[in-house]
């Protein structure tokens, strides 16, 4: 089965030969689901836009290093899953101004009447409360479609690892939504 | 396969993670057993509640504040250039599929106006609505069938579509 990482190849080709038309391109191809990661992960705008920025600094200014193991686009979401864990870890020792964060959420999704923004509030603390690799494994597997082998390349753990931290979070997700799944 | 088996395997079976015997042996079991019919829809339910709270849209101007922000920050001199007056439609994929593409954008010249043009590795168009050129792009593109240079008859699908400020680029698998 193919996934979002499988189908870079021919541009592939040209970045690593230097083509920069070919890198720019691949910026604007990739950036809006590298921020929507790392959103996901950070749950935080500034955080999601810092990553997603220093993300593809740190992936063109170590281009010359890349060894063709894995694809380009698995390497830029390595780069970008590490660095949004380490924002949500920096964050963890600043002071949140929590409304503020949650306005920003508010804005981005889509649920509008009462009801549905108790479900919204309720889902967001369930995402908050997944541990930053539950979480990152949920993301990459459910919103980015990514295969378990794919994910254990991002972050270094083994598929089983990946397998077993996805599996948490469904549960958790499970467990917390049941009154609202079961209405 | 026991249900206590089949419930542990479920998320992976919904997401299409698991070998042909197993998912088959799933499948099955799910066909004959109520109980875990149930424990299924409750988790594809919960699934949906998840996705129905996580649709991300950003705003058209921050997004290209933030590609901006990107390109400005990275080495790409040349980046500077990239923006249009006008919104551009690519669409990238190999040279069968881009050929495949030429005939359906082709016709699709007569019926919704779209001006088509050939550059450099894509297919690029101009319109004014994002959401609507996406649509158009699921009526030219879904369940057709194109002939291989041997004459058979291949089906094609939109393996993936990536939306940007500019752009919208379909893959497609056949």
């Amino acid at each position: 089965m193919k996934t979002k990482l499988d189908t870079f190849g021919e541009l592939q080709k040209r970045i690593i030969g230097g083509d920069k038309k070919a890198m720019t391109k691949f910026v604007k191809l990739t950036y809006s689901g590298v921020f929507q990661t790392a959103f996901r992960i950070t749950r935080n705008i500034e955080d999601a836009e810092d990553t997603c920025q220093d993300a593809f600094a740190r992936f063109f200014s170590s281009l010359e290093n890349f060894q063709e193991k894995s694809s380009l686009k698995t390497w830029l979401y390595r780069i970008t899953v590490n660095r949004a864990i380490d924002a949500i870890r920096a964050r963890k020792t600043k002071t949140i101004e929590l409304n503020e964060e949650l306005i920003n959420i508010e804005k981005l999704t889509s649920f509008k009447t009462i009801e549905n923004k108790e479900l919204s509030q309720k889902i967001q603390d369930v995402i908050k409360e997944l541990g930053p690799q539950q979480r990152t494994v949920f993301t990459l597997k459910h919103f980015d479609g990514l295969r378990f082998d794919q994910i254990a390349e991002i972050m270094k753990i083994s598929p089983s690892t990946a397998k077993t931290h996805f599996y948490r979070a469904i549960m958790n997700f499970k467990k917390s939504l049941r009154d609202y799944v079961e209405k | 396969m026991n249900c206590e088996s089949v419930k542990k395997f479920l998320p992976f079976y919904y997401y299409n993670d698991l070998d042909k015997t197993t998912t088959l042996e799933i499948k099955s079991h799910i066909k004959n057993c109520p109980d875990c019919r149930k424990e299924f829809n409750c988790f594809k339910k919960t699934i949906k509640l998840v996705d129905k709270e996580e649709k991300i849209k950003l705003p058209f101007v921050y997004r290209r504040a933030l590609l901006n922000k990107i390109l400005g920050t990275s080495n790409l001199k040349e980046a500077k250039g990239i923006f249009r007056t006008r919104r551009v439609f690519a669409f990238g994929s190999g040279f069968a599929a881009a050929i495949f593409l030429f005939f359906f954008l082709f016709l699709s010249i007569r019926t919704t106006d779209i001006n088509l043009k050939w550059q450099d590795d894509s297919f690029t168009y101009k319109t004014e609505q994002l959401e609507e050129s996406i649509a158009d792009i699921h009526k030219i593109i879904a369940g057709e069938t194109i002939q291989s240079a041997e004459g058979h008859s291949i089906d094609v699908e939109i393996n993936s579509i990536y939306e940007d400020i500019e752009e919208i680029t379909v893959f497609l698998s056949i």
